[in-house]
């Protein structure tokens, strides 16, 4: 009675199944769109799916790089192409084309404009001091994909002598400024905001970060580790993310421009230099110490329209904050951070 | 009254008491050590720029093997034009690299002007091909296509020296010095175990020599910390501040071979 009953079910059961599996596979790709940290797109390697240059990088780029979509073989090696249909719409499709439409399947602009992005790119600044000089920035090629941030291009003239700017070049364009989280437990000393706000930038006030691969291929194309191919050798997935334009600075009245600040980038840079991830940076990539070398030099009785206030800044600051806790430190800092308690570092250096 | 007493003598014990454990406390924090490369030896004004150096915990008897290996692979150090000379460079690509005291083509873009150079112009060739004719992109990223030995060689044989010579010494911080005022700043040191005048040892040495005009230095100091920031000159002469300098005249590229 039960074999009958098992002979009778099976059709049954195996033809739900046949129905289920597509199902399954259409419905998480339609939910959550494609993401390079689900299991199976992780397990394999970029290679499986992106060329190295992809055909069309003379008129995309300009410069090798991967400048297109995956084809088709990547997607249906695995996916059935029953999978790509949602109440008789190929929804799937819409992941890497703007249209369907018989005869034709435009492509979206790669990398999607506004899409989450899935990679980090880990620079060790600490290895790379050892080969670079005195290259030059070059601006006229195209963008990439992978790092968004945009300070300005440098001065070029100035930059010949800063290993970093083959990298980080001036700004064109004035970009939004974020305080960084105020760290050590730290107090505002006053909870509304005084009006001191941060200084007008112009051009030239901060640095750009690489765009794009562009740079970095001048010397990894191949060859040395890690060479364009190797995606993993610099990127890094993480959780799907919307990277933000604004640019964090605790000291937003520094302008890179100034002549008394045209020096070599290392003078002050120093933290970053000696790391491996800059994100993994606890403290402000510029110490103190740094700053102090020229500011903060005992001049205490000079006041705001004194030439030499500036040499005087930190003690003035530190001084007047004595005097009264609702002071804000206007010299270096905007109003978000110059309320908050002077942290030990500065007093450890106050004259 | 004898209470009273007690109370007052216990109070003034655990105030005695407290205060070199205050003391003790303030010593500790985190140190920045400056050293400044500018010195003259023999006549000759040193200008260390992108000069590593690195510090080591521990006083000099903690870091002896350190020292030993340092001194004992000095000799070892081949100059860049010794090295580029032996590999059989032409004179024009030495010529390039001096130009700008490079030790690697990743030094400075390579000029249209520069790739009548034999080393360039074969690489250029190379890049054409593989950049579909794009001249502007095959010389900017010509590197790739230079031959591997006179492309990394010499900064692979200098990091290969200076694995040698660190062994399993991890230092504290490696620094290399700035291109305007010639300064190594080591930051973050922690302060940790000081003694009664609130120092404690550390161990500077930039471990592999350091070319210039035609002279390899190497160094290797004691330096003493507290809490705060610290000066410190490097020495012009061996002894000089408990310091070890080794000066090695370096050998000259002459007719494809390299010569005392």
């Amino acid at each position: 009675m039960s074999v009958r009953l098992f002979v009778r079910l099976l059709p049954v059961v195996l033809g739900a199944g046949v129905l289920l599996v597509p199902w399954l596979e259409r419905s998480a790709a339609q939910t959550k769109g494609f993401s390079h940290t689900e299991q199976h797109h992780k397990a394999k390697d970029c290679a499986f799916c992106h060329k190295m240059p992809t055909s069309n990088w003379p008129t995309a780029r300009g410069y090798p790089d991967v400048a297109q979509f995956p084809g088709h073989a990547s997607c249906f090696g695995c996916h059935k192409t029953s999978a790509v249909f949602t109440g008789g719409k190929p929804t799937f499709c819409l992941g890497c084309h703007s249209d369907i439409a018989p005869g034709r399947a435009p492509f979206k602009k790669f990398p999607v404009a506004g899409r989450a992005r899935e990679f980090n790119i880990a620079f060790p600044h600490r290895t790379h001091q050892d080969l670079l000089a005195r290259l030059l920035r070059r601006g006229d090629v195209a963008p990439g994909h992978f790092v968004n941030a945009a300070w300005r291009p440098a001065d070029e003239k100035n930059a010949v002598r800063n290993s970093c700017a083959v990298c980080h070049s001036d700004t064109k364009a004035v970009p939004v400024v974020k305080t960084p989280p105020i760290k050590d437990g730290l107090d505002k000393v006053s909870d509304a905001a005084s009006g001191v706000a941060a200084a007008s930038p112009a051009a030239g006030f901060f640095k750009a970060d690489p765009e794009g691969h562009a740079t970095c291929f001048t010397c990894h194309y191949s060859g040395i580790k890690a060479p364009s191919t190797d995606c993993k050798g610099c990127h890094a997935a993480t959780p799907a993310f919307k990277p933000t334009e604004a640019i964090a600075r605790y000291s937003v009245r520094f302008d890179h421009a100034r002549e008394q600040h045209k020096t070599d980038c290392m003078s002050c840079h120093v933290r970053i230099a000696q790391s491996d991830d800059s994100r993994a940076l606890k403290d402000p990539d510029v110490p103190l110490l740094a700053c102090v070398s020229c500011h903060g030099k005992p001049f205490n009785s000079s006041d705001r329209k004194n030439k030499d206030y500036w040499q005087s800044a930190l003690n003035n600051e530190i001084i007047g904050r004595q005097k009264d806790k609702a002071m804000v430190c206007a010299y270096c800092h905007s109003d978000d951070v110059g309320r908050y308690d002077i942290p030990a570092s500065h007093i450890a250096l106050k004259k | 009254m004898p209470t009273r007493l007690l109370l007052l003598a216990c109070t003034l014990a655990a105030l005695v008491g407290a205060v070199p454990g205050v003391a003790q406390q303030a010593k500790t924090g985190r140190a920045s050590l400056v050293v400044t490369t500018q010195v003259t030896i023999g006549g000759t004004k040193l200008i260390l720029s992108r000069k590593r150096f690195f510090l080591f915990t521990g006083n000099r008897g903690a870091n002896a093997e350190l020292e030993k290996r340092v001194v004992a692979h000095a000799g070892e150090f081949r100059s860049r034009d010794c090295f580029y000379c032996t590999q059989g460079v032409s004179k024009e690509y030495l010529d390039w690299l001096r130009a700008a005291d490079c030790e690697t083509p990743y030094c400075r873009e390579v000029s249209d002007a520069d790739l009548k150079i034999p080393e360039f112009a074969a690489a250029y060739k190379l890049a054409l091909v593989q950049y579909k004719g794009k001249p502007d992109i095959a010389r900017r990223w010509i590197t790739p296509f230079i031959t591997a030995p006179i492309r990394d060689g010499f900064y692979q044989q200098k990091k290969q020296l200076q694995t040698t010579i660190l062994g399993d010494a991890k230092p504290l911080g490696a620094v290399m010095t700035d291109a305007t005022s010639y300064k190594a700043t080591f930051i973050d040191i922690p302060i940790t175990k000081p003694n009664d005048k609130g120092l404690e040892a550390f161990f500077l040495t930039n471990a592999v020599p350091i070319e210039f005009q035609g002279k390899a230095y190497t160094w290797v100091c004691p330096v003493n910390l507290k809490v705060g920031n610290t000066q410190f000159q490097l020495p012009t002469k061996d002894g000089d501040k408990s310091c070890k300098l080794i000066i090695q005249e370096l050998p000259k590229c002459s007719a494809g071979g390299c010569t005392k």
